[in-house]
């Protein structure tokens, strides 16, 4: 499988007050085309830090991230890497520029210098792809939360990357905004084969993923399936994170006693489960 | 202290193409000793509801009524009234701008023309309720701080004016397990010990189902439902349809109970469904479940 994105020895640290802080601390990484991969960690444990990085948004202080093979530090490929890997941030409303809705999806393009008929059927796709084709002449400011949202993806999607990061992308929505956005996230993944790389407090958003990553003070501390990561629920409770509430519920009903496998994940699940001791 | 909305309307760009009634003909009241949970989707008209609560807004038609008596538009009616009503916003701490976190919290009650020592004991008090000790942080920059640290900054500013009323938007957004689960207990030890009065507007259904004992679902401009947190929880179905969902632990017991397990389908809290769970296996003989 090739390498979306390798990160070898990465570290970032940075000065405050003449006191350093590591935000990351020597991390090795690798994600794959075509991966969803879901990374959890407290406020504080570097998950923002690395997605600016993987964008070329800060730099390395030791260490180096390659995105479709190409270095974060080459200034000269910044464009590029950016175009590759996109990132979709918390806040809708700080990432639309434009009065009108396909002129902010076509910004991307024509800032790479698109030719005006491509960019027309790129902005077309991309807003086909998160269904809102209906609003393109809509105002940004008219739109639900949910909706500006899938926007800004339209406009990363225009680039044409074959990577999207986000970065808490639904913290700041509704529950139906946010199953909105992920759904059309997840539809990316599966139907476009983007590679999703998808940070959130949210542990049930995460279910689903092909990968799981937990970081804490600026290190993995596990990975592995969704399976394996929530069945550790004291491990993650130490670094003050916590299981889906239907995992948390099946973990303090084996404790006593019931024999359930660990890592349950969804409602169907724990029924099934429970009911053979009916 | 009460406020009470009286057939209370408000509508937004009165007259232009752009007119939006955001509230439409709203009746409450919020009594003393409160705990409240405001829930409703982006646009449901919770954010414009909570503004009347503490003055920021005027009705278009209708009437607040505070203590028994009708607010006026007067700028002096509605600054007594933001005194007793406190108001955090969403991502308050976007709002924080002192130098150091002691003069953030402080801002308030200097403007009071409160004594210096009457200022520090509100300091204190505030920081001590949010969870932050005093000597660590009063000197600290509030933007050298975590997003958790800056929130909680944020809200004890609010508490430094010791509002008798005290509503939160969202105070838990964007924060992780842990620093949710911090300013929660704040806010439900200052309820419990301090009396204070507390509308907490929420996406989380869960947060909202563990600590309100009282609920108001909000839907375009209108309150859907008013009811203790046991008859809102157990309409999954209504939830459902206005795109708030459940929690998931009803969802659960619904499916234990449809799959032929002998549970209280009405539970909505972790703790009771553990129980309940337990209690159903161990009375044991019922019927296999069905297939689901």
């Amino acid at each position: 499988m090739q390498k979306a994105i390798e990160i070898k020895n990465l570290q970032y640290k940075y000065s405050r007050d003449e006191e350093e802080i590591i935000a990351i601390y020597n991390m090795s990484l690798d994600i794959y085309e075509g991966e969803f991969v879901g990374i959890i960690g407290h406020n504080g444990s570097g998950k923002s830090t690395l997605a600016k990085l993987i964008n070329g948004i800060i730099m390395p202080t030791a260490g180096d991230i390659f995105v479709y093979g190409m270095n974060t530090k080459d200034e000269e490929k910044i464009w590029e890497i950016r175009q590759k890997a996109g990132i979709v941030f918390q806040n809708p409303d700080n990432q639309i520029v434009a009065t009108i809705v396909e002129e902010d999806v076509a910004f991307g393009p024509e800032n790479l210098g698109v030719e005006p008929g491509e960019i027309r059927r790129r902005v077309d796709d991309s807003l086909e792809i998160v269904r809102m084709s209906e609003f393109k002449d809509r105002k940004p400011h008219q739109l639900s939360g949910g909706q500006k949202q899938r926007i800004a993806i339209a406009g990363i999607l225009a680039m044409e990357p074959r990577c999207i990061i986000f970065d808490e992308a639904t913290a700041m929505l509704d529950p139906s905004g946010r199953e909105e956005v992920l759904e059309c996230i997840k539809q990316l993944n599966k139907e476009n084969h983007t590679t999703v790389v998808y940070i959130t407090h949210y542990m049930e958003e995460i279910v689903d993923a092909d990968r799981i990553i937990v970081l804490n003070q600026g290190d993995i501390l596990m990975q592995g399936s969704p399976k394996e990561i929530f069945a550790r629920v004291e491990e993650l409770q130490e670094v003050f994170l916590d299981v889906p509430n239907i995992t948390h519920l099946a973990y303090e009903l084996k404790k006593e006693g019931l024999a359930i496998p660990d890592g349950i994940l969804t409602v169907d699940e724990l029924v099934e489960n429970l009911c053979q001791f009916n | 202290m009460s406020v009470q909305l009286i057939n209370v309307s408000h509508i937004y760009a009165q007259g232009t193409p752009f007119e939006f009634a955001a509230l439409k003909d709203i009746h409450f009241s919020i009594d003393k000793d409160e705990f409240i949970g405001i829930i409703g989707h982006t646009g449901s008209g919770k954010s414009t509801l909570i503004q009347h609560l503490n003055g920021l807004l005027s009705p278009t038609e209708g009437s607040v009524v505070v203590d028994g008596v009708k607010m006026g538009d007067s700028k002096g009616d509605k600054l007594a009234l933001r005194r007793k009503v406190g108001l955090v916003f969403q991502y308050a701490e976007h709002q924080l701008f002192e130098e150091t976190v002691f003069k953030d919290i402080a801002f308030g009650p200097k403007n009071l023309g409160l004594s210096e020592e009457e200022i520090e004991n509100r300091v204190r008090d505030a920081m001590e309720v949010v969870g932050l000790d005093f000597e660590t942080y009063k000197e600290r920059s509030p933007f050298e701080l975590s997003g958790g640290q800056m929130r909680r900054v944020a809200i004890a500013g609010v508490l430094s004016m010791k509002p008798e009323i005290l509503i939160l938007d969202e105070p838990t957004a964007g924060l992780d397990p842990y620093g949710k689960e911090d300013i929660l207990r704040s806010v439900y030890q200052l309820h419990e010990r301090q009396k204070t009065t507390v509308v907490l507007v929420s996406h989380n259904m869960d947060e909202v189902a563990r600590l309100a004992n009282r609920v108001i679902v909000m839907s375009s401009g209108e309150i859907l439902m008013d009811a203790p947190p046991a008859e809102i929880f157990t309409q999954v179905e209504k939830l459902n349809e206005i795109g708030l969902g459940a929690p998931d632990i009803i969802c659960l017991m619904r499916a234990l109970k449809k799959a032929g397990m002998d549970v209280d389908d009405q539970i909505f809290r972790a703790e009771q469904a553990k129980e309940e769970i337990l209690r159903a296996l161990k009375r044991g003989e019922g019927a296999p479940c069905s297939k689901i």
